[in-house]
């Protein structure tokens, strides 16, 4: 199981309908996979963080990264995701295929070999 | 190689012998040419302020590419921090000079191909990007001054590069070799171009299938065989042959010292070609150019505002109605103007963000706000600066007048201000106020890095109309407002339909 931290930026001026795109983000890992878990519970120990910037600028990544050194994330910047402009109804599915890869890869190292 | 000085910038253009041309004549050298050392002094007031512990925080940057200190002018920038420290350098220089100092362009040239080219090699699998960072590391240690060729001469603007007449009215691709490509065309007033060392082209617009050939970036050296400069007039330029105090701005000049570039069959080895056919890539290189150098003018000009409204508040002063209440009001119109523009600037970048390449851009439609304002805002505070002058800035008797023992004594006499303000000085200071906001440098702020139409194509594709209208239609009662039913307790209809309950049957206060 994956579990996943939501972080919502300040939304001042959204390019993007963001608690939008996080609940098709959550049917899309469930319609696929179902172990991922998303929060935005900030007290949990998460496997993963996914920042949610409502436009390209992303105020969260400066503050995470100063906060959360080594933590691995996925960053939503409007319409990009880490180096790729992706478009809005696109980005859930992008997500999805990410953090179920991930989660993937978590189960087949935590399973002990004969 | 370390960073320049400004005498060793200077000196280092007289190695160029490059070919250009001015009044019908060929320069045999444009840095022993009065005519053109004005703006030579501004861009070399960039090299000098780098070497000043004072200004070394705004003035360099550690390259990315080398991890050695550079220019700022040869940075790629790696963060908002960049961008801020960009514009309040170029406020800086506005400051320090009064006019424009060049070498901006070939700075957001440098920037705008980084992030362009590596776009490109996502997707084309080619290795532009690679090509690119080569030539930026030997422009950051030689400390060269490439010139931003954008702009081409253009012709018939209802008819596409492909279809103009004479072809060279575009930069385009003649011919493709195993070596590299050779080019003809004419690019139109580009700033710095005969005192820059190297020359970044971009193409000028969006180009479709049909002019492939148009869609070209490289760079060359000035010296380049086939390549010609023709500098530009300017309103008033003959005066810096006539006397320091009648050219106003005598040792910067005004405006950037434009020149029409002429490419005839140049080669350009495939080293240095950055964009050759990819036409789909040429708005992105345009308009992520036009949205660093639109930024630039909230910093530069404001710099310049600094000067004019300095210089309006002294020539007040000096006769003697420093304090009226209009005067205040003027220099206080002057100054929110050009703060405002200066706000808007620090905005876009602030607000920047970084691209796939790792280089930071500005926020594009704040960077077109900060361009529109500036064409706006600059006529407004030049034209109040020449309210507060008065009419004697463009009446004014030459030096060599005031010099004429026949006239020059009862002039000067008559032309005195308050007692401690010497009537040379008077003079000095208004001419500088007619240099900067009668003539070229006017018309430089409407269509540098962009006439205002070109940005209010921007804001209007920019602006969000559809998401505003969401927002309208939700306040307004017209969509559901979730967070207003959230806490009311109820829907929205029903909310009011309670509150009509209560005021019909008398159950509140006021009914």
């Amino acid at each position: 199981m994956v579990m996943v931290g939501i972080r919502y930026c300040g939304g001042c001026n959204p390019q993007i309908d963001r608690t939008g795109l996080v609940k098709k983000l959550q049917e899309e890992t469930r319609n696929r996979h179902g172990g991922v878990v998303f929060t935005t519970d900030t007290d949990k120990v998460v496997d993963i963080t996914l920042l949610v910037n409502g436009c390209i600028h992303g105020c969260l990544e400066e503050e995470f990264l100063q906060a959360e050194k080594n933590r691995p994330y996925l960053s939503v910047r409007g319409e990009m995701v880490g180096r790729n402009y992706i478009k809005e109804t696109d980005i859930p599915e992008f997500l999805a295929s990410d953090i179920i890869n991930r989660s993937l890869r978590a189960n087949r190292t935590e399973t002990p070999t004969p | 190689m370390s960073m320049m000085t400004g005498k060793e910038y200077i000196e280092s253009l007289r190695a160029l012998n490059h070919e250009v041309y001015f009044m019908g004549q060929k320069i045999r050298n444009v840095i022993d040419e009065p005519m053109f050392q004005p703006h030579i002094h501004a861009a070399a007031m960039i090299y000098q302020l780098a070497h000043k512990p004072e200004y070394q925080e705004l003035m360099t940057a550690t390259s990315h590419l080398t991890g050695e200190k550079i220019n700022r002018f040869t940075h790629i920038h790696q963060s908002t921090d960049d961008l801020v420290k960009k514009v309040r350098m170029m406020r800086l220089l506005g400051q320090k000079t009064g006019t424009c100092f060049q070498r901006c362009v070939g700075l957001d040239g440098l920037c705008a191909v980084y992030v362009t080219t590596y776009d490109i090699d996502q997707k084309y699998g080619t290795n532009y990007h690679e090509r690119f960072k080569k030539w930026v590391v030997e422009v950051q240690k030689n400390d060269w001054m490439p010139s931003g060729a954008m702009t081409d001469a253009r012709g018939d603007r209802s008819l596409r590069p492909s279809q103009q007449k004479n072809k060279d009215t575009y930069l385009h691709i003649k011919e493709r070799t195993e070596e590299g490509i050779i080019v003809s065309g004419v690019k139109a007033h580009i700033t710095g171009a005969i005192n820059s060392h190297e020359i970044l082209t971009m193409p000028t617009r969006t180009m479709g299938e049909g002019d492939k050939d148009f869609a070209l970036s490289f760079a060359v050296p000035s010296n380049t065989k086939g390549v010609t400069f023709v500098f530009s007039r300017q309103t008033n330029d003959t005066r810096r042959l006539d006397s320091p105090l009648d050219a106003g701005n005598a040792k910067y000049g005004i405006v950037g010292g434009e020149a029409v570039i002429i490419f005839k069959d140049v080669f350009v080895p495939w080293e240095r070609v950055f964009m050759a056919g990819e036409y789909d890539f040429t708005t992105e290189l345009v308009e992520t150019f036009a949205g660093y150098h639109r930024s630039n003018y909230g910093g530069c000009k404001t710099g310049l505002a600094d000067i004019v409204i300095g210089g309006s508040s002294w020539l007040a002063e000096a006769h003697g109605i420093g304090t009226a209440s209009h005067i205040i009001d003027k220099l206080t119109e002057m100054i929110a103007m050009s703060e405002t523009c200066w706000s808007c600037t620090l905005a876009c970048s602030y607000e920047g963000y970084r691209t796939p390449s790792g280089a930071y851009h500005i926020n594009p439609l704040l960077a077109n706000v900060v361009k529109l304002n500036i064409t706006k805002m600059t006529y407004e505070w030049m034209r109040l600066a020449q309210d507060i002058a008065g009419g004697k800035i463009i009446t004014l008797p030459s030096e060599k007048d005031l010099d004429n023992p026949e006239s020059g004594a009862l002039v000067e006499e008559c032309f005195a201000g308050k007692e401690g303000y010497p009537t040379r000085h008077i003079i000095k200071m208004l001419r500088l106020i007619e240099n900067m906001s009668v003539g070229a440098g006017l018309p430089e702020a409407m269509h540098g890095a962009g006439s205002p139409a070109a940005q209010k194509i921007m804001i209007a594709r920019r602006g969000g109309i559809d998401k505003k209208v969401r927002l309208a239609k939700t306040v307004a009662g017209i969509e559901e407002d979730k967070l207003f039913e959230e806490i009311v307790g109820n829907k929205e209809e029903t909310h009011w339909k309670d509150v009509k309950k209560q005021i019909d049957g008398k159950k509140v206060q006021i009914y």
